[in-house]
């Protein structure tokens, strides 16, 4: 059995945990009036927060938040809306082919007429902003993923 | 996982997919579902009732903007809390009202012995109401944390999952918490006074 008396962790796990089963704690109440009574106490506590009266808003929360919810857009809008995308993606693509086409002479042996040290200093450049950009992108992601917290990870 | 929560994941994917489809009128059933949980944090977290509306329109607002991005790891009711409690935070924060340390002074406690320890033969009402002055004197978080772990009878799990405190954390805040409601209760109810 325990001599000292019990500490307010103790208590509170005796009081809390109903499958509580450390002996000497449970003797130690049983004989201690002092503990006895501190475990009392919190009994009567956690009695008393149980049967705290419960929050409500005074107001009428649904009507308040549907008369600010967006009109959902019409699905037409929304096929309209790809229809242009890929418009606009085949007219850039259409453009770039032409261009190519029409100045392929000139394309022909670019990278020839260059320095071979000028283009691996490009590339290296170009992928070393790519990796810098891409973590940016990532991390700003998950920063804004943790405000939200959908991000589990 | 139990048959409540399959019932409750099964009643969540159909409402989120109803509002997803453009029936709005799904997420006044989100509202209603809800706003006793959010109540709860709210209330609790923020004192003043104008800050309580434009949280709480701003919150569900928020989840409905971000309802497409739930995965369904949680309960919905569960996510929706986070946001609110996230929402409180940041209103905190922003006011400078940061939650605060609770400080329980076992020094003080000693020193007063165990006079002051008590019977609690105190009327059920009375109690209450002491309580209820008490916790509105402890730091919004520790408000919080008290109300879903011994009002709404939440578990470890789900407390940390809506709050974002480590287990550790939430465990540590809630026995200060109760320590310090303990001495409450004991400064009002001293042996003599019953």
């Amino acid at each position: 059995m325990r001599a000292t008396h019990l500490t307010d962790e103790e208590l509170q796990q005796y009081v809390l945990d109903r499958d509580f089963g450390d002996t000497g704690i449970n003797m130690h109440i049983h004989s201690c009036e002092q503990c006895r009574e501190k475990a009392e106490g919190y009994r009567l506590l956690v009695t008393g927060l149980r049967n705290q009266p419960a929050e409500s808003f005074d107001f009428s929360l649904t009507e308040i938040v549907m008369q600010q919810l967006p009109v959902p857009s019409p699905a037409v809008n929304r096929e309209k809306e790809s229809t242009l995308i890929y418009a606009i993606m085949t007219a850039a693509a259409a453009i770039i082919g032409f261009a190519l086409y029409f100045f392929r002479k000139y394309m022909t042996g670019i990278f020839e007429r260059i320095a071979p040290v000028f283009i691996y200093l490009v590339l290296t450049a170009f992928m070393t902003l790519s990796i810098f950009l891409v973590t940016d992108i990532y991390k700003r992601y998950k920063k804004k993923m943790h405000a939200l917290n959908l991000y589990r990870g | 996982m139990t048959s409540t929560e399959t019932g409750n994941s099964e009643r969540d994917k159909y409402l989120v997919a109803k509002v997803l489809s453009g029936n709005t009128s799904a997420f006044a059933t989100i509202i209603t579902n809800t706003e006793y949980l959010v109540a709860q944090i709210v209330c609790k977290m923020i004192c003043n009732a104008e800050d309580r509306k434009d949280l709480a329109q701003e919150i569900y607002l928020k989840v409905y903007k971000n309802l497409k991005g739930f995965r369904f790891q949680s309960r919905l009711s569960t996510w929706v809390a986070q946001i609110a409690y996230n929402a409180c935070f940041d209103q905190l924060r922003k006011k400078q009202l940061v939650p605060g340390e609770l400080t329980t002074d076992d020094e003080e406690e000693d020193s007063r012995g165990y006079a002051e320890e008590t019977t609690f033969l105190i009327e059920q009402k009375e109690l209450v109401s002491i309580l209820n002055k008490g916790i509105q004197q402890l730091p919004p978080v520790y408000q919080t944390l008290i109300t879903l772990y011994h009002k709404e009878e939440m578990s470890y799990a789900e407390i940390t999952e809506i709050t974002g405190l480590p287990e550790g954390t939430v465990k540590s805040y809630l026995f200060r918490a109760r320590k310090t409601l303990k001495e409450t209760l004991a400064l009002n109810y001293q042996k003599e006074d019953i």
